[in-house]
Formats: structure tokens, C-alpha cells, sequence
């Protein structure tokens, strides 16, 4: 006879849990289980090299000894990523502050945490598109802006061919960053939303 | 301060009256020793941090299943980082179950079926075995009662399937 599993209460409920150890205080317990952890966590990791890069952006002009012309513009531009970067990272510092809703039921605790990960990767790739032309502007006078190299003088001099081929540099770069930001998300915090999704169409209402 | 250690230690002791609900959840979700030491980690520190929202109105084990059921619904096992459809464990061998009593028994037999059954199919399992109604599991999934019954049915169904293909009986 097969074990049938209306007759199983008996031996359930016997479980008392007694292999469990408990511990003495809440310090001791660390948590990295769930997706917004782990997103949360992966967000922290980039924000360090992002900070980073942002410092060292700032240097680059006397680092590099760009044409002293080109630094109020470096500079202006520079003000306007750091209040772009400002806004975002503070957006990104109230997502890891966010409180949980773990105490829905748990399909309006799975939708919440669905659409919370599918806004912080659409806030995460704008973000990465909005840096994409500074990234590209800021490399542009600093490789232009070298006074050994003097290419500032001959920029005025440029052709409508050299221009053309500027143009399908920057446009080739912005779509391998497209591209490389969206393979980048979809591999790191894409699953967890495909997890959450599949856990969610397990719970859809079926015609009773 | 002193608030927030009494707060503590009676948390921990409720969570020790009950911890047989932690046991049966983590085993049900998964099958790993490691898995499963981090997965009643994270459920006691939801649970934690969930304290303030528990009211007196219900009781503290059908707050801790609510709570617990969503931790391990979303849990992210250490050993298994494919967390795409079609979640594996690793296998354990029915052979490998030593006979113990008829209880054990069972108990191991339904454990290792479990591993086969989808998350959420997990939790209605769960929420039928301690005893909760069609209304209450309805409410805990946050789908209607009679969406919970059918969904219920079928599960019941496929597990007993998994079962007998194991080749359990008594």
C-alpha cells in the first residue's frame, strides 16, 4: 500500500525539531539568502569601483597634463556626472535602507519584491546609459587634450571625414556599452527576477 | 538596550517553542546541510526583523509560517547556484535510508519526494499538514480559497505519485 498522505499527520507532527541548534543571540546569525540581499550586496560591490572611478575621473586632467583650454569644460562636465552620479547613488542608498514585506501574503510579498528588482534594474541601466557619453566626452579630451600630443590645435582643422569617423566610434561604443550593461544585468540580476517570475506562475489563479 | 535584550530573549524563546516549524520548512526546502543551516539563519533573522509586526491577534505560529514560508519561497541555496526552473538536489539514495521506525520511515520518504515538488507546491504541502483550512492556506498564498483547494488536490496527488514511483509502502 502506498503511503497515503492524509494518514501522515501522526508521524509530522512527532517532529519537534530537536535537531536544530538554535542560537543564543540574534549577532550571531548572518543573512545572504534571499535575491534583494544578494542584489543588494552585488550593488554595494560595483558602488565601490564606481566611487572609485569617479575619484580618479576628477585627477585624470593633472595626472595626464591635458591642455589647460580643455580643463574648465573637463570640469563643467565633471560637475554635471557628479550630480547625475549624486541623485542615483542616493536612489541605490535608499533601496538597501528599504524595510521588507515579509509579512504579506506571499504573493503580494513576491510581486513587491518583482517589481522592486525590475525598478532597480531599469533605475541600474539608465544609469549606465546615462554615463555612457560622459564616458565617452571625458576620454575624448583626454586623449585630444594631451599637450604632448598638440591633436587640441588640429581640431580645428578637422574634416567632415574625420568627424564621420568620430561619429561611428562614439555611436559603436555606446552600443557595445548597451549591450555589455544589459548582458551584465540580465546575468547577474536578471535570474533573480526569472526565479520570482516562475515562483509567481505557480500562484496565478486557475478557473475553479 | 535593556528593552531590546529582554525583547531578544523572548523572541528566541518563541522561536524555540516553535522550532519544529523551522525544522520541517528548511528540511522541505532544502537538501543540503549547509542549505539548510543558512536557510533557518535567514528565516529566524526575517523573522527578527519582522517582530514589530507580529500582533497578538494571531497566533505566533501562524505569523512565523507567513514569514517563514516567504523566506523560504525566495531562498537562495549556497550549493546550488542554478536557481532557473528545475531546481536539483542532490540525490539522495533510497537504499541509503536506514530503516528506522515506521515513522522515520515515512518521514525520510516524503522528505527526499518533497525535493520534486515545485516552491510553492512546497508550502501548500506544508500549510496542510499543520493542520490549516483551504481559507487560511488561500490566505497565507494570498490566492482564493478555492484556488487553494484545487491547487491542493493536486499537489497531494503528485506527491503521492513521487512517492509510489520511489517505490514506498507500508
Amino acid at each position: 500500500m502506498v503511503m497515503n498522505i492524509e494518514n501522515f499527520k501522526d508521524a509530522w507532527n512527532s517532529q519537534a525539531g530537536e535537531n536544530i541548534i538554535l542560537p543564543k543571540t540574534i549577532n550571531q546569525l548572518k543573512a545572504a539568502g534571499q535575491p534583494l540581499d544578494k542584489i543588494k550586496k552585488n550593488m554595494k560591490h560595483e558602488l565601490f569601483s564606481q566611487l572609485l572611478g569617479i575619484i580618479l575621473l576628477g585627477i585624470f586632467p593633472q595626472l595626464l597634463k591635458i591642455t589647460k583650454e580643455l580643463y574648465l569644460l573637463y570640469y563643467a562636465l565633471y560637475a554635471l556626472m557628479l550630480l547625475v552620479c549624486g541623485y542615483y547613488l542616493v536612489k541605490f542608498f535608499f533601496f538597501f535602507k528599504q524595510v521588507d514585506a515579509t509579512v504579506l501574503s506571499s504573493k503580494e510579498n513576491l510581486y513587491e519584491l518583482y517589481y522592486e528588482i525590475r525598478l532597480k534594474i531599469e533605475m541600474y541601466k539608465s544609469f549606465a546609459y546615462l554615463l555612457a557619453p560622459f564616458s565617452i566626452i571625458f576620454s575624448a579630451i583626454l586623449i585630444f587634450g594631451l599637450e604632448k600630443n598638440k591633436l587640441f590645435e588640429k581640431l580645428r582643422n578637422i574634416t567632415n571625414m574625420d568627424m564621420l569617423l568620430c561619429f561611428v566610434l562614439f555611436a559603436t561604443i555606446i552600443v557595445v556599452v548597451t549591450l555589455i550593461t544589459n548582458w551584465w544585468l540580465n546575468h547577474f540580476y536578471g535570474k533573480y527576477v526569472r526565479q520570482i517570475r516562475n515562483i509567481l506562475d505557480e500562484l496565478r489563479e486557475e478557473n475553479v | 538596550m535593556d528593552f531590546v535584550k529582554t525583547q531578544e530573549n523572548e523572541f528566541l524563546s518563541l522561536i524555540a517553542q516553535h522550532k519544529g516549524i523551522l525544522y520541517k520548512i528548511c528540511k522541505m526546502y532544502t537538501n543540503d546541510p549547509e542549505d539548510r543551516n543558512d536557510l533557518s539563519q535567514e528565516i529566524i533573522l526575517q523573522l527578527w526583523k519582522s517582530y514589530g509586526t507580529f500582533k497578538a491577534q494571531s497566533t505566533f505560529a501562524t505569523w512565523m509560517y507567513r514569514v517563514s514560508l516567504n523566506v523560504a519561497l525566495t531562498f537562495l541555496k549556497r550549493s546550488s547556484r542554478k536557481i532557473d526552473d528545475g531546481i536539483l538536489f542532490p540525490e539522495t539514495d533510497l537504499a541509503d535510508i536506514a530503516s528506522g521506525s515506521h515513522k522515520e520511515d515515512q518521514l525520510e520518504y516524503f522528505y527526499k519526494a518533497v525535493q520534486e515538488l515545485l516552491p510553492v507546491e512546497k508550502a501548500l504541502i506544508f500549510l496542510f499538514l499543520e493542520g490549516e483550512t483551504h481559507h487560511s492556506i488561500g490566505q497565507h498564498l494570498g490566492i482564493s480559497e478555492g484556488n487553494a483547494r484545487v491547487k491542493l488536490n493536486r499537489t497531494k496527488e503528485k506527491l503521492q505519485l513521487i512517492i509510489k514511483k520511489n517505490g514506498y509502502e507500508y
